[in-house]
Order: C-alpha cells, then structure tokens, then sequence
C-alpha cells in the first residue's frame, strides 16, 4: 500500500497546517501581538493554498498508483498494557474529497472575509475560529480511527459555538450559542457512547480493523444485533451535527454569527459532518435495516419540515439554513438507501452551492431590488408548488412552517422543561450556605473592591 | 530529586511563615520559585522512569503511575500560584497552596499506605491551621478530618474487609463521591475556587484506591469494583443534573468538578486498559480545564463581586462599575473633542453645551468656575451667546449623546430623564431640531469610533 515517494507524509503536514497557523497567532496574541490584517490574511492564505496543493499530490499519486486509500500510520500516542491509542491519518475515496472541499471553501471563505472582516473588532478571534475549525475538520476526515475523530468532531463543535457568539457584546447571539452548545452535547452523547459500545465489542476502533474491505467496500466485523444498536448512536450523533430530527431547531438560531462563519459552517463543511459520519460507518448500516430505515425516515422527516419552514422564512440567512437542512435531509435518504456515490457528489455540490449563497446574501437583497426596478417592478418568481395543494392545506402548512414544525417547542416544552425540573426539584435537597453568610461574603468582597484591592 | 520536589514546597513554606514574617505580605514569588523547582525535579523522575521502572531514594519511590500526575500537579500548583490575584497571593495562603502541593505530591511518591495517610493530612494543614483568609474551611476541613481518621483505621485494620471498607469510603469521601459530594458543592460556595480545584485535582482519593486498593485488599476490591464504579457513574450523572438549573457559579464549578472527577474513578475503577487510559487522560484534561475555569471565574469575581451569577455577565454597566466609569469618562471626553472641534466652525454651539453643561464647557476659564459657583447669575451672563432654557436642542443633544452610551451600557439617563420632565412641566414646545437627536455627538473623534 506505501508508494516509494511516501505522499503519506503530506497528510499529517494537512491536517497540521491549520493547527500551527491558530498556534502561532494565539500564543503570539497571548504573549501582547496583534498581527495586522495583511499579515493574518496572508498566512491563511498561504495554508490553505499549500494544503490544496498537497489534496492534489495526493489524489494524483493515488489515482496513478490506483490506490483505494492511503494511510499514515503515527504509531500510538500512548499504551497501557495491551492497548495504544492509534494515531493513525487515513486518505480514501471517501475522506479525499472531504479533504479537497474543506481546503478550497476554507480558502475561498478566508479570502472573502479579510475584506468582509476589515476593521471589525473580532478579526484575529475570527481567523483563530476559522484555523481551528480547519484543524478540527481536517481531523475529523482524515482520521483512521474513532478514538481519533472525536478529537476532531469537539474541536469543530466548539469552534462553531465560540462563532455562534462572536458578537458577544450582545446578548442574543450568546444564548443561541449556549442552546447550540447543548444541542450539540446531548448528540455527542450518542458518538461517545457507541465509541465506548465499540471499544467494548471490538477493542481497537480503528477503521481497518472495524472494516475488512476498502470504503465503500461491504463487511463489517460486527453482529447485526450490535452494528443496528451502534449505527443508532452514530445517526444521533450525525442528527446533532447535521440538524436533523429533533435538532434542527439549531440551524436557524447558528445565523447569529458572522456570514463568512455561516457559510464555512453551516453551507459547507460542519453541518456535513452528521453526512461524512454515516457514510464512514455505512457497512455497517448496510449490515443493519433498521438503522438504515431510521436513517432514511429521519433525513425525509427533515427534508419535508425544512422546505416547508424554508419558503416561509422571513430573513435570507435563516431561509438558506432551512434550506441547507432539506437537502441534508434529502443526503441522509441517500445514505439509507445506500447511494453512496451519490451522497459524497450531492455534499461537494451543495456545499459549493451553498458557501456561494451564504457569502452572498448580505448584497443579494440589494441586488434583487435593483433587478426589481430594472424589470420595471414586474419580476418573475416562478410557479410555487405548494399551490397545487387545496387552500386548507395550505393554510395549515404555513402555520407549521412558520413555527418550523414546532419541533423547538416540543423540545422546550417535553425535553427542557423536565429536565429543569428534575434538576431544580434535586436542588432543592442539596444543602446550601445560609444566605446571610453569602450576603456576609460578598460584602467582604465589595469592601475588598472598594479598599482598591487589586488583582 | 524525588525528595527535593516535596521538599522544596516544604521549605518555602517554613520561610513563608517565619516567626516575625508578616502573613499578609506577598508571597507569590517565593511560592512560584519553589513549585518551578518542583516541577523541574518532577520531570526529571518522570523522566527517570520513562517506559517503566521505578525511581526511588529511600523515602519515597515512584513509578509511571505516580510520576505523570506528579508532574501535572507540579505545573498545576504553579500554574495557580502565578494567576492568582494579588488579594489571594498573602503568605499564608501561598503556604497553604505550597502545604496541598507537597502533601498531593509526597502522596503519589508514597510506597506504603501510613505514608501516604501522613502526606494526605499534610494537604489537610492549611484548611485546619486557617492559612487561607477568605474563610476556606469548615466543609472541607470537616470531610479532611474525617477522610484522614478512616484512613488511619485502613492502616490499623490490615488487609481486611473493614480495612478495605474504611480505604474506600476515605477515597470517596475525598473524592465527593456520591452521597459526599456536598461538602465539595458547599466549600465551593465559602473559598476560593483556585485553591479548592487545585486540592480536588490531586485525585488522592482515586489514586489511593487504584494503587493501594488492588494492592492490599485484592479481593475485596474485585468484589466491590462494581460498586465503586456504579457510585462514581451516579455521582457523574446526578451532579450533571443539579448543575443544568444551578445558577451560582461556584456551585457550578464544583458541581462540574465532581462530575469529571466521578468519571476519572469509574475509569480507573474499570481495571482494564482502555478504561485506565481513558481515566488518565481524562484526569489530565479535566485538571487543565477545571483549573483555568477556577482562575477566571476568581478573577472576574475579584474585579466584579456582583457578578457572581452567569445571567449577569451580559449586564455590562450594571455589574462592572470600573469598566463603565471608564466608558463614561471616555465619552465626557469624546463629547469634549467633539464640542471643541465644533466651536473653530460655529460659536454658538459652544453656548448652547455650555448654557446646558457649564463644567463640559471647552474654554471656560477657572475664573468663571470660580465666578459661577459664587454667583451663577453673573457666570450665566458671562458666557457669550444666545440664551436658552432646559430641553430645548442643545439639551436634548446633550442628553441623546448620553442616553445613547448609557442605553447600550443599561444605565438609566437620569438626568436627561430630569431635564425631560422639566421640559414638559414648563409647558415649552419641542423645536425639532432633528439633526441633532442622534446616539452620538458628531465630531471627529466620535465618528471615527467604533462602538
């Protein structure tokens, strides 16, 4: 499998590159620079451009030597006893293309935002996101092992939630990035926990081990009983992250933060990974019809809520959000009816799509009044398929799609509000401080304060 | 070089507390110095037994599983020492950071289970002596006490099921384990947070049962790993609950705390190798993370007192009241600029600020302060330009110029409120004078500032 010229070193330098550019500019940040905008501009574009020449190195080395996939094997980060923590990069036919699509929209949206960005308070904290969010999705696709992709996965998810807030002076976007934050922990759950039922049926987690043939090769060394439980964990994990089911409620309240954010995030890579995630493990899902089945109804479920709630949505960002969770939906029926090909073409598609969108809704508006007063205020919008339906119906439906099926308020009402209640009703057995000592306290401390003692 | 790392605490500490030193001055330096000495000779054991072995000198002896937590401490403890602020750096609390220092440490490098009780009571010292200022005590010493008598009774009874028993219930005592974990909450809520994490983060309770346990009581503790392990996954649990509707944050960290530090002990308790690993790098994280929580929640809590609840954060002016004198300031003198940019090119605005704020005036010489205090009549009359009464443009620019910073920083504008309500009580009709009502004075300063 290793080509004389060794391409898999070019493997770990990609996943590297981003990661040593958000080290540089943090620690120089920590240490009292503040590089100027050319200058961080610069290095981004330099890594991402070095990154796109090394995908292309690779991919031509692998399709000359007619490689399925190519592996760089790291050694164990560290053992005990018998097991070592695999850090093992993998490049297949699945995660090459990822690996492209990351390197050329991360590229393209770095280059947009230096000039979106210019002069706003945030910029450095905005590239530090953007190269750590690179770093953790770089990760993530090149994995060879679970144990290592989760790694990656939490790198992306915390950097999403940090850009979600990045207008922190405000208080909106803080809470809808706490709730992000929650959304994305209660579905990480399900990838923590079938990485811990996978460790308990089969110890090593590496992708080799888990799948005798190359992806998207059939077998998996995994009963039906086991693979149907695990391939249940990973589509909560993959729902969480894609805005799928229950958690699409997110993806709307994501918009809060910047549009280049919005547009590397939510119409390109991060919300793909929910997608990435089911296509690594389909032979496993193959091996497993109700998984499968479950896959498919979720993602049609989505789809069918997402175009309904897009064409009632009253702002552009919030209507290409929906509109991004339809076709995620549309991706995840793919996947369950095994078209895999399909899925990986439908992903590089519409996250090119979709960046292009995002990066242009804050001038499509102007643009489209402009058209308007060009046309002479007679612009075409087409045929509406929702016509075709009676009027009840549809009067029904913009009701649903206005409240974006009430599924944010069925998990308020059904899964928030229990569980604050169960933790305020065990709160109120805990022993507490008598408040009189609290209050004493905090005087103490405001006499501190007030005698100018300081930190 | 084992010795010399629980040492050299040990010696700062005598010179921190001298008879004749003064407790209250500071002593970060010298706690500083001698946890880098710690630190520097904790790498060189770990690095002494790199890929196994044990590193021993009489005393102490340790091994892989002790060297990298020791090493972590060491950096912790330093860590914490460096970023504490000034109010919590007094020499008796850096005596006391340096007593939990050297007694976590002598307790990883302890070969035998009497030596290690007497490095536990050691962290105990500061909490009972009351080193530290801010009243850290009364949960953690009682839990202490009682966690150092059961393990001195683990030491009397000898490899037994009542030895065993007394073992465990000192490790999940010190641990917080469930249903302990409320002294860990309550101290949380009385000191200081840094200093709190920093003793919880030697894990001393789990590193006792994984390293003495199996050893001295081999059955017992195959027979009781179930249990452990399912306390340590419900104490997880159930403190992941209290924390999602609890709004102290104290409580919060410690809740926090708990629950990581559960999962470390269900981890190790787990006896196989992927649990093992997974507790330790869970150990190592959980520390780093929980150790920086700790410093910013008290160093936002020394600067902002109030704030001591998460929802208040986003209230600026409210809670932070250094911070919005600053802004203020800021925006007396942006208005300052502005007017005096304002006056090359039109006089009268001069005497419209000035007719509404005499003090702001740009040019107002201190005789005319002076003349104003004693007879404001003859100042008013001294003050070139058009006479005009309260709430007419000039004061409305004034106080839209001030509603507008002090709206964002949610500080009531009373004094434009004031004028306001005078304005209608003395029946005068509001002139529109459109230009300007605007969040800010234009000038160039103000225009160029990006608010």
């Amino acid at each position: 499998m290793t080509h004389p010229l060794e391409p898999w070193m070019l493997l770990p330098a990609i996943v590297a590159a981003p990661g040593l550019v958000f080290l540089f500019f943090s620690v120089g940040w920590l240490a009292g620079w503040e590089p100027r905008e050319r200058t961080v501009a610069a290095a981004t574009g330099a890594a991402f451009g070095a990154i796109c020449i090394a995908v292309a190195v690779i991919f031509a080395v692998m399709w000359n030597s007619n490689l399925a996939a190519l592996r760089a094997p790291l050694g164990d980060w560290f053992s005990v006893g018998t097991y070592g923590f695999p850090v093992v990069l993998i490049a297949d036919r699945l995660s090459l293309p990822m690996i492209a699509m990351t390197a050329i929209l991360a590229g393209i949206v770095g280059s947009f935002s230096r000039r979106y960005m210019h002069r706003e308070k945030g910029f450095l904290r905005f590239f530090l996101l953007l190269h750590l969010f690179a770093f953790g999705a770089m990760l993530v696709f090149t994995a060879g092992s679970f144990d290592l992709m989760i790694g990656g996965w939490e790198l992306v998810g915390i950097s999403s939630v940090l850009l979600i807030a990045f207008f922190q002076d405000r208080p909106d976007p803080v809470r809808n990035a706490a709730r992000v934050f929650g959304f994305y922990r209660v579905a990480d759950l399900g990838l923590l926990t079938g990485i811990f039922a996978l460790h308990h049926s089969i110890h090593p987690t590496s992708f080799e081990k888990l799948f005798p043939n190359a992806w998207p090769g059939p077998g998996v060394n995994l009963g039906t009983a086991t693979a149907t439980g695990v391939g249940l964990l990973f589509l909560l994990a993959a729902s969480g992250k894609s805005a799928q089911g229950p958690f699409c409620g997110w993806l709307p309240r994501a918009m809060e933060g910047p549009t280049p954010s919005s547009a590397i995030f939510y119409g390109a890579i991060s919300v793909h990974m929910g997608a990435y995630l089911l296509l690594r493990v389909e032979p496993m899902l193959r091996a497993a019809p109700i998984a499968s089945a479950a896959v498919v109804v979720m993602g049609a479920g989505t789809a069918l809520l997402g175009t309904i709630s897009h064409r009632v949505a009253s702002d552009a960002k919030a209507s290409l959000s929906l509109a991004s969770m339809t076709q995620l939906g549309i991706i995840f029926v793919e996947i369950g009816l095994g078209f895999t090909w399909l899925a990986v073409a439908h992903i590089c598609g519409h996250a090119a799509v979709r960046t292009l969108q995002f990066l242009r809704a804050p001038s499509m508006l102007h643009d489209y009044h402009r058209m308007h007063s060009a046309s002479g205020g007679h612009l075409e919008t087409g045929r509406r398929l929702e016509n075709l339906l009676p009027a009840t119906f549809q009067a029904w439906l913009y009701r649903a799609g206005l409240d974006r099926g009430f599924v944010d308020a069925a998990v308020d009402r059904f899964v928030i509000a229990p569980a604050m209640g169960l933790s305020r009703g065990l709160g109120a057995i805990e022993p507490r401080r008598a408040p009189a000592s609290r209050s004493r306290a905090r005087q103490a401390a405001a006499r501190q304060v007030a005698g100018g003692a300081d930190a | 070089m084992l010795s010399l790392a629980i040492l050299a605490p040990v010696v700062a500490i005598a010179v921190l507390l001298r008879p004749g030193a003064d407790r209250s001055s500071d002593g970060r330096k010298i706690a500083a110095a001698a946890l880098a000495v710690s630190l520097l000779c904790a790498i060189a054991a770990a690095w002494t037994v790199h890929g196994g072995g044990l590193a021993a000198d009489g005393i102490f002896e340790i091994d892989g599983f002790g060297a990298v937590p020791m090493v972590l401490f060491a950096g912790l403890a330093l860590v914490t020492s460096a970023a504490l602020p000034r109010r919590d750096c007094s020499a008796g609390a850096m005596a006391g950071l340096l007593a939990i220092a050297a007694g976590t440490m002598a307790a990883y490098a302890s070969p035998s289970l009497p030596l290690f009780c007497a490095s536990w009571a050691i962290t105990l010292v500061p909490f009972v002596a009351g080193w530290f200022p801010d009243g850290n005590g009364a949960p953690g010493r009682t839990a202490g006490l009682a966690g150092v008598a059961l393990l001195a009774g683990a030491c009397a009874a000898g490899g037994s099921w009542p030895g065993f028993v007394l073992l465990t219930s000192a490790a999940l005592l010190r641990k917080g384990v469930f249903p302990f974990h409320s002294w860990v909450v309550m101290a949380f809520e009385e000191g200081s947070a840094p200093v709190l994490t920093l003793f919880l983060n030697g894990h001393l309770g789990a590193f006792a049962l994984a390293k003495f346990g199996l050893k001295l009581f081999p059955a017992e503790s195959r027979e009781a790993l179930g249990l452990i392990s399912a306390l340590a996954l419900l104490t997880a649990v159930y403190t992941a609950v209290l924390a999602i509707a609890e709004k102290s944050t104290p409580r919060l960290l410690a809740l926090l705390a708990v629950s990581q530090a559960s999962f470390i002990l269900a981890g190790l308790e787990s006896r196989n190798h992927e649990g093992i690993a997974g507790a330790a790098i869970h150990w190592m994280v959980v520390a780093a993370a929980t150790t920086g929580m700790s410093l910013v929640y008290r160093l936002a809590q020394v600067r902002c007192p109030e704030a001591v609840n998460p929802s208040g954060y986003l209230g600026l002016a409210a809670r932070m009241p250094r911070l919005c004198g600053l802004l203020r300031d800021l925006r007396t003198r942006t208005r300052r600029a502005s007017r005096h940019a304002r006056i090359r090119g039109r006089g009268p605005a001069v005497s419209r600020s000035a007719r509404v704020e005499p003090d702001a005036r740009v040019g107002a010489s201190a005789r005319h302060r002076h003349q104003r205090d004693h007879d404001p009549s003859s100042a008013r009359a001294s003050i070139p330009g058009p006479s005009r009464e309260l709430g007419s443009g000039g004061s409305r620019r004034s106080s839209a110029g001030a509603l507008g910073f002090d709206g964002m920083l949610g500080i009531p504008d009373r004094r434009g409120a004031v004028a306001r309500r005078r304005h209608r009580a003395s029946g005068i009709r509001r002139r529109g004078n459109r230009r300007d009502v605007g969040a800010l004075p234009r000038g160039p300063l103000s225009s160029g500032l990006n608010w």
